[in-house]
């Protein structure tokens, strides 16, 4: 799987993307740099909220300098729009 | 209105065949997410999935179903309904739909500090993600911590999106205490825990007071809540669960009056507080 994600990031550099990780994080942002572990987003602004209270436990994607574990993602989702 | 019927839509989830992970979320989208469309302002069911799933619901994998399959023999939702005719009666609370799914399980911070189990809590609807190992007291614990919020919120005089900080942290502060209050200190944040009043001092004076009327489409109000970047993990909780303890040692309520004082009610202990330092 993280062989797979690793050619869809590479095909993908400069293209906004929503990842989302195993541990119920959101990332969303411009892939910029994709390494044979890791996929390094810019971030994209605008995180939709949909407010309620909940325990503490909040799924916030990492940014640009942490990178995101290809190992750790459920699923990508590309997008022509910045809607988000 | 009460229960949903959540197990229903999870058989559906679980009926489909998914090749990929990308078609497993599809399949939560449409089976689970388009159902609670008409439970939220203008919000698109991929909306509604991406906020759940940052909240605690499971996160979709193509080999799911007999997970969710396991899930669904616990009879989390029988569970559910007791206790909901149960507090809905001894806190005097609001008749509102509740959703019960599973938890995300591969989370290692929700399992290591929430007991594997989330929520979310409107004024106007309740989720619960709960764990396929919890046990009917976990179960109670989340429900506890959530309901009270709806119980709170039925009565806030202000609309949603005005909602302040100092709101938030007396409404968690109390679904912590009532937690612990009801299934022990085992249960609830377990982040949480009892703070010497000059550490309550310094956070309320650096961090809390500055911004206790910021609402909650401010960035600082998530920011205190949850904490990172520099301020401690979970702070908004921590400071009302401490205040909450601080204000029943003073004083003495029943949660089922504790949860409908007003916000100035707690505010007065701050400077007792500060005489004890």
């Amino acid at each position: 799987m993280s062989r797979h994600h690793y050619d869809l990031c590479c095909r993908n550099i400069g293209r906004p993307a929503k990842i989302v990780t195993h541990d119920g994080q959101v990332h969303r942002g411009i892939i910029r740099r994709v390494s044979p572990s890791r996929v390094f987003l810019e971030p994209i602004g605008g995180r939709r909220n949909l407010g309620g209270y909940g325990i503490g436990f909040f799924g916030y994607g990492a940014g640009l300098g942490i990178g995101i574990a290809l190992g750790a993602i459920a699923t990508i989702a590309f997008s022509p729009f910045f809607f988000w | 209105m009460g229960l949903k019927p959540t197990n229903q839509w999870l058989k559906a989830y679980t009926q489909l065949e998914a090749t990929s992970n990308a078609e497993a979320f599809r399949k939560q989208q449409n089976k689970i997410c388009e159902p609670l469309m008409g439970f939220f302002q203008n919000a698109e069911a991929d909306i509604i999935q991406d906020y759940l799933i940052q909240n605690g619901l499971f996160v979709p994998v193509k080999n799911d179903p007999p997970y969710i399959q396991a899930w669904l023999k616990k009879r989390f939702l029988t569970i559910t309904e007791k206790l909901y005719q149960k507090f809905r009666q001894k806190w005097n609370g609001p008749d509102i739909p509740i959703f019960v799914l599973p938890s995300n399980e591969r989370s290692l911070e929700l399992s290591k500090w929430y007991g594997g189990n989330a929520g979310l809590c409107y004024p106007d609807k309740l989720f619960l993600f709960i764990n396929s190992n919890a046990t009917a007291k976990q179960v109670a614990a989340v429900f506890v911590h959530e309901y009270s919020h709806a119980c709170r919120l039925k009565h806030f005089p202000k609309e949603e999106q005005e909602y302040q900080l100092l709101d938030a942290i007396i409404l968690e502060g109390i679904a912590e205490y009532a937690v612990r209050k009801l299934l022990g200190n085992a249960y609830g944040n377990q982040r949480l825990e009892i703070i010497p009043p000059e550490t309550f001092c310094s956070y309320w004076e650096d961090l809390i007071s500055p911004h206790l009327s910021i609402t909650r489409n401010d960035a600082i109000h998530d920011h205190i809540m949850y904490g990172g970047r520099g301020i401690p993990k979970n702070l908004g909780y921590l400071i009302g669960y401490n205040l909450i303890k601080q204000f029943i040692k003073r004083n003495t309520y029943p949660i089922s009056k504790l949860l409908y004082l007003p916000n100035a009610t707690f505010l007065d202990v701050i400077n007792d507080i500060r005489g004890h330092e």
